[in-house]
């Protein structure tokens, strides 16, 4: 590859959208809804069709050179010996190619959708400019080379994504969510900026090929370097919304539904994934991190696998979906099988959008419903959407076969092959098998099949072609991506040899193995029958007798039942542990709280913040003779203060 | 002992390389009287025309001082100009193009402010030069007295303008609130002058330097309390807590073309000087002059950004916003004698606080309408959708001055920041980072304002429409505030130069 | 403290009465400022405390043998003068618009 040419392709790859953005921001709101209709998805398209030039690219270099760093110009420079000069740099990279083509291919996919989503909302430029900044914005996190400009596009997707969450302003829930969104966001950067110092501290440098090179200036398995990668993974978890930082991520669907499959299924959260996969020369040194990513990321995918079992929203219902599969995926990229987790990324992210759009259809014709239980029967009213979201909940449930399986089942083949810790977590990864053969055809029977429950299902109709085909094209990869990748030593392995330049080993750090032929084989029989179990105790229960979700509480062990019910008390129990604490620190208890903790923990901070500022305001006295007394009585401490240092000494 | 053999010059008319080195100063002091003559003779129809005269004075002085850039490099005044009363170097010419940049943005906007306002009167364009003049004198001021007079020189002048509008009580208010509070802050300013003279034996920085360096003045508590009544001086024009309490009164009742002109240029200029003398006449104070400083630092950011939570006046809220900056500067001037970092810093920050406060004031000023200023934060509800261009100019500003990436506010606060943790200060930059969070707040709560739907009941603001000079410079801020953030090193490499250039070297 | 050996010059122990003289005025100003409500008359507190300084200047320079602190003393009286001269018509302005002649009434802007 030369050089010039990626510097050519990075350029055009970034500007194309933010070239949209600037026209949808700036004319868009007069020229019309035709033209942010164009300007927003044109630009996305043609991004698209650069980024599969550089893909075909990528392809095509030998093997020694398929990774390349492109310096762009210096962004900053703190004269010799500092470590803090940043240029903006370029990585292209097969895990840089990858995550590119997801980005413009399912995001120029959602573009076409939200044309017809959006097509009777006023706010339509602004909606678009926001989308494409959100592309550029993602697409600068993958593709920088520099961990300063890696931070800058992880804020700016941060920013996006508040600005998507809170696009329906007027209402009062987006405005906090978006606002929780945020805030948890932030401290997921403040983690990052800090593992960002500690790496300077050490290389020198802040530049991504200097940091891998120089990993041996680290002590392996060092208490250092595990800081480090901790602070990585609290970064990634906030991103990627794992435990504990997981509780925005269901509240950000009140943001309009293409933009919960492009940012809060496909892409914006799935960057913690692709945080720890590019930093996995740190992570392979440092296995306690390793192994506290895998328990943080199995861990989140059962609880939101449960969670997910009993809410009554559809888009919630998926949400928790999205939070346990990339459960999964941290749980992959914890244990060094860094190729799987990010196949299994690609193919979610089809697989998921795919839900969301479809999801979105149903909303959209029911005139905005989300509640499932107000639905049923709708297979026979929207033949496509229903046909397409079994395609997407089969990849999702893990049937043999389809995207989601190969995936899945390659995945929890390497937990199954590790010792220890790891085949524990294997088994957890089975039982979130049956809980999402159980959740996912749970939705789809409630929401197609049965009795149509109100009247407005009888008055839906299916989707126009505009949001019917990109869900169309998507389902296809639902069914078929997964086939480049078997799960068996010796079949095809296109996403791991293609990926082995970057992780070096075929998918491999210091704790997973490649499993064999025969752990290999038996994994996928039981992960399969797991999944079987829950797709037909799934027909069972809501095909055959489609019990209420009370039903089913009753039906679930007392205690899973009030834990998924409740979200496992997630909000209570910030509501108790930092909340209260604070709110008792800042004599700000107020008295009438809205339910919801993180809300309200977020609430009573600004409070007593503000509080403070009415105290600093009341100062303000507009007389001379007070503001007089305070210089004085400050001039009067300096004095005190510099004859005391001399007696003192 | 050596102090009092130090020679004292017999009195001989400047050289020709003085006047050179002083150069942008003549020109602009030079302009300043001609002014006034031509006020006489403009008829009041016309008075647009002084303002133009007014910007190319500021264009020539702006040329001599890109000129001089150049020319002070080369030449030997490694003791400044006028006997060392003057500092001919890149540091003051910096501060001189950061100031002569604001002064031209604040004339470009004034003619039609005034108008509305039926202020446009032809000495405001006379005072506007005089200050300038000022605080250009008061960046290359290389002595006490020199510092002393141009202090002086720029504060009545901005007295005089914050109380421009003779008929509004506000206005009055302010500028007689400004004028007692500040000669109050001048004494103090001279006691510590007196007293670091009476130690030192010296007016002229260097030599103060030499002296305090060579231990011919040893460090005592009379030494000690000039330099900290000094800090009290510079910290009232600077605007830092707690000699701030005058900020947002005047800024609110001052006409805010002149509150645009005085956040920037008064606290560019003034900080200049504190760095100047703190930074490079004092350096080897430093254990002591550090605390007091840092304890001002921590005070301005915390007091500013929590007062600035509760306004609802928008030149109120910019008041403290301007408060808290200070407090942030600060910190690079508490970590400037250990680490280079620190000055540059503080440098890159001045140009882009600058430019980016000024522009978010002239936001304000061209939006105004007849009689009435933009001050309200009812009154910007819903601007975007009638003004996207400037309500979008408005919130790029909003970002930068909360220290978004990728504006120039961002990289301020990053190199002040990176220079506090390098020379041993991370609760300083702590206290810094935790500040700007709670900035965020009333920084977006104005972007939020913009874009939100006006309310249907309310009655409807009416904005100006934007001229080409208002819009020009509204372009000019923005593209300044982006190009800096984006292209960094172009500004950084010219504050690294003028760093390295300032006098007095030891 | 640098201490001078020239018989010619104010003798040694002369210095720290007019040092404390002058400090004391500056308070008397100080005082002045805070307590009086009167513009006109804490602007003569202003006065006094700059007269302070002057004297703290000329002693200095004369215990120094060094012209600059006079110099200095001059420059300070101009500009006092200067500020007196843009203070009055402030403060007749203000007269003029109808306010009380009283610091603590000029409190219009708060908030």
């Amino acid at each position: 590859m030369r050089v010039d040419t990626v510097q050519v392709l990075c350029g055009l790859i970034l500007l194309l959208p933010l070239a949209g953005c600037v026209l949808n921001g700036l004319v868009g709101p007069r020229a019309g809804r035709k033209f942010v209709n164009l300007a927003g998805t044109l630009s996305i398209l043609a991004s698209f069709i650069v980024a599969c030039v550089m893909f075909g690219h990528v392809i095509a270099a030998d093997a020694a050179h398929k990774a390349i760093t492109v310096h762009m110009w210096q962004w900053l420079d703190l004269g010799t010996g500092a470590n803090l000069s940043a240029g903006v740099d370029f990585t292209l990279d097969p895990l840089s190619a990858l995550m590119v083509m997801v980005i413009t291919g399912v995001g120029f996919l959602i573009h076409v959708y939200s044309v017809g989503y959006m097509k009777h909302d006023d706010g339509v430029a602004r909606f678009f400019a926001y989308m494409n900044f959100f592309i550029f914005s993602m697409l600068l996190l993958v593709l920088a080379a520099d961990l300063v400009i890696l931070i800058v596009g992880w804020a700016l997707v941060a920013l996006s994504s508040y600005l998507l969450i809170g696009f329906w302003y007027q209402r009062p829930s987006a405005v906090l969510a978006a606002r929780k969104a945020f805030i948890t966001q932030v401290i997921g950067d403040v983690a990052l900026v800090v593992a960002a110092f500690m790496i300077a501290g050490k290389v020198n440098s802040l530049s991504l090929p200097t940091i891998f090179g120089g990993v041996g200036a680290f002590d392996k398995g060092g208490a250092y370097v595990t800081g480090i990668c901790i602070l990585l993974a609290i970064g990634a978890f906030a991103k990627s919304a794992q435990f504990p930082l997981h509780t925005w991520l269901p509240d950000a669907m009140e943001g309009p539904t293409p933009v919960s499959a492009l940012i809060h299924a496909a892409t914006m959260v799935t960057a913690g994934v692709y945080l720890i996969a590019r930093f996995h020369p740190l992570f392979d040194i440092a296995p306690t991190a390793q192994l506290i990513v895998a328990c943080v990321g199995m861990g989140t995918a059962l609880m939101a696998a449960i969670t997910a079992l009993s809410q009554i929203d559809i888009k919630r219902v998926i949400a928790y979906s999205t939070m346990s599969q990339i459960g999964l995926m941290i749980f992959a990229v914890g244990m060094g099988a860094y190729s799987v987790g990010m196949f299994h990324f690609t193919t979610h992210a089809i697989f998921k959008a795919l839900l969301f759009l479809a999801a979105g259809n149903v909303i959209h014709a029911l005139g905005d419903e989300q509640d499932i239980r107000l639905m049923g029967g709708l297979a026979g009213k929207m033949k496509w959407t229903a046909a397409i979201f079994a395609a997407g909940s089969v990849s999702l449930a893990g049937f043999p076969l389809v995207s989601g399986w190969f995936s899945k089942e390659a995945l929890l083949g390497f937990g199954a092959n590790g010792g220890g810790l790891l085949l524990a977590l294997y088994f957890v990864g089975v039982a979130v098998n049956i809980l999402t053969g159980l959740y996912a055809f749970r939705l789809y029977f409630t929401v197609f099949q049965g009795k149509p429950q109100t009247a407005r299902v009888f008055a839906a109709k299916e989707a126009p072609m505009v949001m019917l085909a990109p869900v169309a094209v998507l389902g296809v990869g639902a069914l078929f991506f997964g086939w480049i990748e078997w799960p068996f030593p010796g079949l095809w392995h296109l996403m791991s040899d293609f990926l082995s330049p970057v992780f070096h080993t075929a998918a491999s750090g210091p704790l997973a193995q490649e499993p064999g032929w025969t752990v290999a084989s038996l994994a996928l029989v039981v992960g399969t029958l797991a999944s079987l179990i829950g797709i037909g105790g799934a027909f069972r229960l809501w095909y055959q007798h489609r019990p209420d979700a009370a039903v089913v509480a009753d039906r679930l062990p007392r205690l899973v039942s009030l834990l998924s019910l409740h979200k496992f008390y997630f909000d209570e129990m910030y509501d108790a542990l930092l909340v209260r604490p604070l709110c008792a620190l800042a004599r700000v208890m107020r008295k009438t709280v809205e339910p919801g903790g993180m809300d309200r923990w977020v609430r009573g901070t600004s409070g007593s913040v503000s509080e403070m500022g009415f105290i600093a305001r009341d100062t303000e006295t507009g007389l001379i003779r007070d503001y007089a007394v305070y210089m004085v009585a400050a001039a009067v401490l300096g004095v005190v203060a510099s004859a005391l240092l001399w007696f003192v000494r | 002992m050596m102090a009092l053999l130090a020679a004292v010059p017999t009195l001989t008319p400047p050289t020709g390389s003085d006047i050179v080195g002083l150069l942008p100063e003549v020109i602009l002091g030079g302009a300043f009287v001609i002014l006034l003559l031509l006020d006489l003779i403009t008829p009041a129809s016309r008075r647009t025309w002084l303002a133009a005269f007014s910007v190319v004075a500021i264009v020539a002085a702006f040329g001599t001082t890109v000129w001089g850039w150049f020319d002070a490099y080369n030449n030997p005044h490694v003791h400044g100009v006028f006997f060392g009363a003057f500092a001919y170097d890149r540091f003051g010419l910096f501060i001189n193009g950061v100031l002569l940049t604001s002064a031209l943005l604040v004339v470009v906007i004034s003619p039609q402010y005034l108008n509305r306002r039926g202020l446009h009167y032809g000495e405001y364009y006379s005072l506007i030069l005089a200050a300038t003049t000022g605080m250009m004198l008061l960046a290359g001021a290389a002595s006490l007295m020199v510092i002393f007079l141009s202090v002086e020189l720029l504060s009545i002048s901005l007295y005089i303008l914050s109380g421009f509008s003779r008929t509004d009580e506000r206005s009055q208010e302010a500028a007689l609130k400004y004028l007692l509070l500040g000669g109050f802050a001048s004494a103090f300013l001279l006691y510590g002058m007196a007293l670091v003279y009476g130690e030192t034996g010296h007016t002229q920085l260097e030599q103060i330097a030499i002296a305090i360096h060579s231990g011919i003045a040893t460090v005592d508590p009379l030494l000690l309390i000039g330099v900290v009544l000094m800090l009290v001086g510079f910290a009232f024009k600077v605007s830092a807590a707690p000699f701030h309490m005058w900020t947002p009164d005047v800024y609110q009742g001052a006409p805010t073309s002149v509150t645009a002109f005085m956040s920037v240029a008064t606290k560019v200029a003034a900080f200049a000087a504190l760095i100047r003398v703190f930074s490079f006449a004092f350096p080897d104070l430093y254990p002591q002059w550090q605390t007091a400083v840092v304890f001002v630092c921590i005070l301005s950011m915390v007091w500013g950004n929590l007062a600035a939570l509760s306004q609802t006046s928008l030149k109120r809220m910019l008041a403290y916003s301007g408060i808290a900056q200070a407090g942030y500067i600060l910190i690079g001037v508490a970590s400037s004698p250990h680490d280079a970092g620190g000055t540059i810093g503080a440098l890159f920050y001045l140009a882009a606080y600058s430019l980016t406060n000024l522009g978010a004031f002239a936001v304000i000023t061209i939006m105004s309408g007849r009689g009435e200023d933009l001050d309200r934060y009812a009154s910007i509800r819903g601007l975007a959708h009638r003004r996207p261009y400037v309500a979008a100019a408005m919130a790029l500003f909003m970002l930068s001055l909360a220290g978004f990436p990728p504006t120039a506010g961002f990289f301020g606060k990053f190199l002040v920041f990176s220079a506090a943790i390098k020379s041993g200060l991370m609760p300083l930059a702590l206290w810094g980072i935790a500040t700007s969070a709670v900035s965020i707040f009333y920084y977006l709560r104005v972007v939020l304002l913009m874009y939100a739907k006006p309310d249907a009941d309310a009655k409807s603001y009416e904005w100006s429409k934007t001229t080409v000079s208002g819009g020009a410079v509204v372009a000019f801020t923005t593209a300044g505030t982006l190009v800096f953030g984006v292209f960094v090193t172009l500004l950084y490499t010219v504050a690294t130069a003028a760093q390295q250039g300032a006098l007095p070297r030891l | 403290m640098i201490l001078s050996a020239d018989p010619f010059l104010l003798a040694p122990d002369a210095f720290p009465p007019l040092l404390g003289l002058s400090a004391l005025l500056f308070s008397i100003g100080v005082a002045g400022v805070l307590v009086r409500r009167n513009p006109l008359v804490v602007f003569m507190s202003i006065e006094l405390m700059l007269n302070a300084v002057n004297l703290a200047f000329i002693s200095f320079g004369r215990f120094l043998n060094s012209e600059e602190g006079q110099i200095f003393a001059f420059m300070v009286i101009v500009v006092a003068a200067a500020e007196v001269v843009v203070g009055l018509a402030l403060i007749t302005q203000i007269f003029r618009i109808g306010r009380r002649l009283d610091v603590d009434d000029l409190n219009e802007m708060k908030l």
